[in-house]
């Protein structure tokens, strides 16, 4: 367990790292730009009151005169997690179909250790990929905000950090169980990559449109509230369960489907 | 004799009818067994039942009792395979490969691990996305043979390998039955079974057509020979030869083609007397063998078979 553990971290090593310096980078910059809008506020809330609600709902847009409604606006709510998401579906559809399609999944099972612990630490690997990812994307809010003379509290990042995390580990989860089902890494990255644009559409058309805000209930995105987090400093723990229950399941149905399916 | 591999009514069916149907064979312990059969034929399949990649859709196979399927870790613990895919981790150096699949082995396989390189001459040391063909299947057979598994299940192992790494191959097949282990040897190459086989299976379209012993397999075989003549020696020349049948002439009957079976020392006696500008005798190949088991079934099978064993 502990040699699979260790391999798949060093496969996981730089992909990992390039999207936590993309993501954590890209926060970075915003946040740059943030004494502008400070400056500004007033003209900035009139030119956004001016753009309909359905965009400005669809970029996650909150108040931006506020640091972490800025930031949340620019980087937390949306393009933050869809960088990770990225990352989240790429590495997780890889983790069964890689080998398959890579042609080394002979070689793999030929270890003499039952498959859903070879699996259970490849998951393992990914899952502190994750960590890091989102400790790159909570870490550099409190550096961005040092940096652009805000205040946010020591509470509020580290249960933004939480967030995050439980985001992108249900990402990974689920492209991980499509991995296990599937032989092609691309057609697991592409369901994968349907259900995230699929979810984050009801959460967006069930925050816009009264008659079908049940849609939301049904979304990730949901659960994903990464700025009231920051804000706060408290966790939502039925949001936090919500993920942790769809991670769990997706991973132990991953490992059932990869102890018993052919594996070429 | 106690066996170290049984199939029972043995079969994996894939969508579109293909697989392997109803196989039933055992490997007795301390034998090396040939498995035969062209491209297609079904040999990777069964491997891959054995070794608890795939899933049998009917019967069942045990390596020393232990079924290959539901108690697949155990049974891998006693296995050394050899995969006839020589696409391996391509970023890692042969040594990191052979260290990751040593650290799932016990203590010391690094360690025969390294003196099996060495006998093999290979060079660990660069990448195996730079390793040509023949040293990325010298290093698979270094990860099958280093934790010293009592059973060996080569598939295709000496593909890609110069004939020296052949050689070097065989003899050490060889040495490793002379220490008690058991060798699935899956190849299309007879004269590489044929050496060093002691019983032979051959699978045909997923179902096996024969087991056989390999004295009774070089009994079956027809090989062909081409003899040369300074001129013509007259139809009836070998006529009365066991096994021996003239399959045609050319050059007004200077050449003449042979389809021999068994021992050609009466031939080769005959031939004496005759006067030979050359003789054209090539080791027998798979076609002779499939022949010999398509037979039965008439003549349009034995074309389709022989299409399919084209090598």
């Amino acid at each position: 367990m502990t040699v699979m553990l260790r391999k798949a971290l060093w496969d996981l090593r730089w992909t990992a790292f390039w999207f936590a310096i993309g993501g954590a980078g890209y926060t970075l910059m915003v946040s740059l730009f943030y004494p502008v809008v400070r400056d500004q506020a007033q003209q900035f809330s009139q030119l956004l009151a001016t753009y309909p609600k359905g965009f400005l709902a669809a970029l996650g847009t909150t108040d931006i005169t506020t640091f972490t409604g800025y930031l949340g606006t620019e980087s937390l709510n949306l393009f933050w997690p869809i960088i990770a998401a990225v990352f989240a579906v790429l590495a997780g559809a890889a983790v069964v179909a890689k080998e398959v399609e890579d042609g080394t999944s002979e070689i793999w099972l030929s270890i003499p250790a039952p498959r859903w612990r070879l699996l259970l630490a490849k998951l393992a690997a990914l899952g502190v990929a994750v960590l890091a990812i989102a400790a790159a994307g909570a870490s550099i809010v409190e550096v961005s905000a040092l940096l652009v003379g805000a205040t946010v509290s020591a509470a509020g990042v580290f249960a933004m950090g939480a967030v995050m995390a439980a985001f992108v580990f249900t990402v990974a989860a689920y492209s991980s169980l499509l991995s296990s089902l599937l032989s092609s890494r691309g057609v697991a990255a592409g369901i994968a990559f349907a259900i995230t644009l699929v979810s984050y559409m009801m959460w967006l058309i069930g925050g816009l449109a009264e008659g079908w805000k049940q849609l939301k209930s049904f979304s990730i995105f949901t659960a994903y509230t990464p700025q009231k987090a920051l804000e706060t400093g408290s966790l939502d723990l039925v949001s936090l369960g919500i993920l942790a229950g769809i991670t769990l399941g997706c991973v132990l149905a991953a490992l059932v489907a990869f102890e018993r399916r052919d594996a070429i | 004799m106690a066996e170290a591999i049984v199939a029972r009514r043995l079969s994996k069916v894939y969508r579109g009818g293909r697989g392997v149907f109803d196989l039933d064979f055992a490997v007795h312990e301390g034998e090396i067994f040939g498995f035969l059969g062209p491209n297609g034929a079904g040999k990777t399949t069964t491997i891959r039942t054995m070794i608890g990649l795939l899933r049998p859709t009917g019967g069942a196979v045990t390596i020393f009792g232990l079924d290959c399927w539901s108690q697949s870790p155990a049974v891998k613990a006693r296995v050394g395979f050899v995969s006839a895919d020589p696409r391996l981790y391509e970023k890692m150096t042969g040594a990191a490969f052979l260290e990751f699949m040593a650290g799932f082995r016990a203590t010391g396989t690094l360690d025969r691990a390294r003196k099996l390189a060495t006998q093999f001459e290979l060079d660990l040391k660069p990448k195996i996305r730079h390793l040509s063909r023949g040293n990325r299947q010298k290093l698979l057979l270094v990860q099958g043979l280093m934790h010293d598994a009592p059973l060996l299940i080569l598939d295709e192992a000496s593909g890609g390998l110069d004939p020296l790494g052949q050689e070097q191959f065989l003899t050490h097949l060889e040495e490793e039955r002379a220490r008690g282990k058991t060798v699935f040897l899956s190849s299309h190459n007879l004269a590489e079974v044929e050496r060093v086989a002691d019983r032979v299976g051959i699978i045909r379209e997923g179902r096996m057509v024969a087991v056989e012993a390999i004295a009774t397999l070089r009994g079956l075989r027809t090989r062909k020979m081409e003899v040369t003549l300074e001129r013509e020696v007259g139809s009836g020349f070998f006529d009365g030869l066991p096994g021996v049948q003239v399959t045609g002439t050319r050059d007004g009957g200077r050449r003449v083609e042979l389809a021999v079976r068994g021992n050609p020392r009466d031939l080769l006696a005959r031939l004496g007397t005759a006067p030979v500008l050359d003789v054209v005798f090539p080791p027998a190949d798979l076609e002779s063998v499939f022949m010999h088991y398509y037979r039965d079934d008439g003549e349009g099978a034995a074309a389709d078979v022989l299409e399919a064993a084209r090598l």
